[in-house]
């Protein structure tokens, strides 16, 4: 988490002062009460323990966006799970992941916490909310459901046993905040202004394009910068309309020294000759060394189509990061400062068992890494770290193929993370 | 319905309109079957995917058949490969060309062999699962890399043929003795712009058909566009997705463009529809060269979400000339009788495609008639059932995806 502040909105349940116990030994250092007149007693002894109080109205350099529950569509049938599909037959996924990247980038000295009401959430899901923003570096404002509150209250065994599980995820991505100061890989750069007429459409390609696992740059047109395209394969642009005057010549620098660049809407003279390219959505141009791919009619906008399309047109060639048997799952590479240690972080949201899905991780999840990496150390949040070394006997650890590595994990629920070392 | 009595009836019938359409005299399917056509059989043994190794075993066995020059040289050749299922699964750890994919190395030293004997272009193809994305795309996601297939011989492209792909419109290729499900298919336009065509296949087990060998491997030239889940009502799908689900269960019929189902009334069953639509397919599209992999492949199933599965290590090719033929040598070799009819493992609930397809005229299964060229199948024939066993008392219980890691 970027953040220093842990965020938790105070059940109402918990009217003594006694449950800021529950507290004691735990990162969560902030809490949002929504009516701290009647909440003395919690209000004073929570400021005597160091634990800084706010309300709602009350966040300087703080931006909250609304989220959504995370998880994969599961719905109940023939009582088996199934699992709600989007357009492409596999499970509908609702991530916030995205959502807190977009903010950061468009509030870049801000932090993001995501604000998200727990409505009869399952309770094992409960870590997965936290992993599913603070993997991409926001806070989720820990909010309990009011049947889990109080049976945390009353000291039921279930609940308490989520409340740990769920104190166990905090605490992990709390020791691991120095990755916020890892720098994102990314292949292709999302451009677009993300705001007005193209917010919404803009948005879920980011939701879709996170659901392929390509790694991306968020790029709002109004921070464009000289090194917004730095290490890039591709640039998408989504917009119903072309990026404005200044943004022109930098993209066409990059085209021309050997990037592709993958736009909505047609520009008035672009560059270049036509490319032999069979693309039923996408009119090719070559210019200097790179491409240029039009989209011939509105028909290409769809935002599932969008981000498809533009991982084909990028190619997997360049995955920096491509899974099997990992059920839905989104993930991010990172790479510390120094390029000695990158990150592999990996938020599953449904596994898939005999055809069916189930919420939880894989069970024998693979994932290659581009790079040249020789270590690899497995971090969970209810686990101790083990090293990925030779496979052993269930095949589980890493092995070395020259640019990449292939990792076999073993079975995970909600998170994992992978710290690899050069 | 016996299958005996209604397959020799059904036959019977297939045969009178081969009759008309070919205007020969009719002839009994014993009698058809008792003519079928046959060709030698190459079996060769190769133990690993190293390249030096398959270079010589192939080279070796296609000269058993008579020599690739004399079928590919100056002939546009496309290669049907086995991507079953999404590229996104494995059988535990193991990579797919190690199960349930036609290893890269074998494609690569195979359009080698073919480049060098003069083939004028050679187009890999395949059916990508649920995409209308270019083929090299689906290769990648398996981790097969495309360029090496592409450089190992001068002109050689890739299609996915699970759409209109390349092409300005489909292709009807029609069943020369009338169809036992359609009497014509509308395929991709690579499978009639070829003079030469290869089916490339994984010797495996099937849930549904009991064997996956060269013959079934070519149900899978059938275009989802057309064929498969989101096929349209009147028009194909140009972004289809999801498998040939209507060419198995026949829920409904496929899209308008394609010619609609001979007879409604049959059984709307997997193990009944689908070697009946294979033995359609490879007469409709003769099939004039076969390559089985059975380096490495899987047992007791097509793919990992087969349950009972369980990798093998036969350490075999196959090469042939009638797919007939090429499957039943395959049978033996793993351990299954060509002869077997449903009821009988591996067609417990299935009828025998090569059955179907001998009683077409389109090849011989009998062992007999026969020429095996190269290794005894006494001597390196790999029982897939005992196999599975030998890795059921390893691990416990019959490995499914996720309980073993490494080949047994």
């Amino acid at each position: 988490m970027s953040s220093e502040l842990i965020p938790m909105r105070w059940p109402p349940q918990w009217r003594n002062s006694s449950a800021l116990q529950r507290l004691s030994n735990t990162h969560i250092n902030c809490l949002l009460i929504e009516n701290p007149d009647s909440q003395h007693s919690v209000v004073e002894q929570a400021q005597r323990n160091g634990i800084r109080v706010i309300h709602e109205t009350q966040l300087p350099g703080i931006t909250v966006i609304k989220g959504e529950w995370p998880g994969a569509k599961l719905s109940r049938s023939d009582n088996r799970d199934t699992a709600s599909s989007g357009p492409t037959g596999l499970p509908w996924v609702d991530s916030n992941g995205w959502k807190a990247r977009l903010a950061a980038a468009l509030n870049p000295k801000s932090t993001v916490w995501v604000d998200v009401t727990p409505r009869d959430p399952p309770p094992r899901s409960y870590p997965l909310c936290v992993a599913d923003v603070a993997a991409c570096g926001g806070a989720w404002i820990i909010s309990l459901d009011d049947q889990l509150a109080a049976g945390i209250e009353r000291g039921d065994s279930e609940p308490v046993e989520t409340w740990k599980g769920l104190i166990e995820s905090v605490e992990f991505f709390a020791t691991h905040n120095y990755w916020s100061a890892y720098l994102r890989a990314a292949v292709v750069g999302v451009m677009s202004s993300f705001s007005g007429d193209n917010e919404a459409s803009s948005g879920e390609v980011l939701n879709l394009l996170a659901r392929t696992t390509e790694q991306y740059r968020i790029i709002p047109n109004e921070s464009f910068s000289a090194n917004s395209l730095s290490g890039l394969q591709a640039v998408l642009c989504p917009d119903s309309d072309p990026p404005g005057a200044g943004l022109r010549k930098p993209l066409l620098d990059f085209v021309q020294t050997g990037g592709l660049l993958i736009t909505r809407s047609a520009w008035d003279g672009v560059p270049g000759t036509p490319a032999n390219w069979d693309h039923p959505r996408y009119a090719g141009r070559v210019f200097g060394r790179g491409r240029i791919a039009v989209a011939k009619s509105d028909d290409a906008a769809d935002p599932y189509l969008v981000a498809n399309d533009t991982v084909a047109l990028v190619s997997h060639r360049f995955d920096l990061l491509r899974f099997w048997d990992a059920g839905s799952v989104n993930a991010y590479l990172s790479e510390a400062p120094d390029g000695n240690r990158a990150i592999v972080q990996m938020v599953f949201y449904a596994r898939e068992m005999n055809g069916k899905m189930a919420t939880g991780g894989p069970e024998n999840a693979t994932v290659r890494v581009a790079g040249r990496y020789r270590t690899a150390r497995l971090l969970t949040c209810d686990k101790q770290p083990a090293t990925l070394g030779q496979p052993d006997d269930h095949g589980v650890g890493m092995l070395i193929d020259g640019d990449s590595v292939e990792l076999h994990l073993p079975s995970l629920s909600h998170y994992a993370a992978v710290e690899l070392g050069v | 319905m016996t299958g005996m009595n209604h397959g020799r009836r059904e036959a019977l019938k297939k045969m009178g309109y081969a009759a008309i359409a070919v205007g020969v005299y009719w002839k009994a399917p014993s009698l058809l079957a008792s003519h079928a056509p046959t060709a030698p059989v190459a079996v060769g043994t190769c133990k690993t995917y190293n390249p030096a190794e398959l270079l010589s075993t192939l080279g070796r066995m296609f000269d058993q058949l008579g020599g690739l020059k004399r079928i590919v040289s100056g002939k546009t050749v496309a290669i049907k490969i086995n991507l079953t299922g999404a590229p996104t699964y494995r059988v535990g750890y193991l990579p797919l060309g190690d199960t349930h994919y036609t290893n890269p190395q074998v494609i690569t030293a195979a359009v080698h062999l073919i480049g060098k004997a003069g083939a004028k272009r050679i187009r890999i193809l395949e059916s990508s699962w649920s995409s209308a994305y270019p083929l090299e795309e689906t290769l990648l996601q398996a981790d097969f890399d495309p360029r090496q297939i592409e450089s190992a011989a001068p002109n050689v492209e890739f299609e996915n043929t699970n759409f209109l792909g390349k092409g300005k419109k489909y292709s009807r290729l029609v069943v020369p003795f009338g169809g036992y499900v359609f009497p014509a298919y509308e395929l991709n336009h690579s499978y009639s712009d070829c003079d030469v065509f290869v089916s490339m296949a994984k010797m495996k087990e099937h849930e549904t058909t009991g064997i996956t060998l060269s013959m079934k491997n070519c149900f899978g030239i059938t275009p989802c566009s057309i064929y498969g889940a989101s096929a349209g009502i009147d028009d194909p799908d140009e972004n289809p997705k999801g498998g040939r689900g209507l060419l198995h269960s026949g829920t409904r019929q496929p899209s308008k463009i394609a010619p609609a189902e001979l007879d409604t009334t049959t059984p709307r069953q997997g193990g009944y529809r689908v070697p009946r639509a294979v033995a359609d397919l490879i007469a409709a599209r003769p099939v004039d060269l076969q390559i089985v992999d059975g380096v490495k492949s899987l047992s007791g199933g097509e793919g990992p979400w087969a349950p009972g599965i369980a990798p093998v290590q036969p350490g075999l090719l196959v090469a042939g000339t009638n797919p007939v033929a090429t499957d039943t040598v395959c049978m033996k070799l793993m351990g299954l009788d060509p002869m077997a009819d449903r009821g009988t493992h591996p067609f417990e609930t299935s009828d025998n495609m090569l059955r179907l397809a001998e009683e077409a005229g389109i090849g011989t299964r009998n062992l007999n008639r026969i020429e095996v060229i190269g290794a005894r199948i006494n001597d390196v024939a790999l029982n897939y059932t005992d196999q599975r066993r030998v890795s059921l008392m390893r691990h416990g219980s019959l490995p499914t995806r996720g309980i073993f890691s490494a080949l047994t």
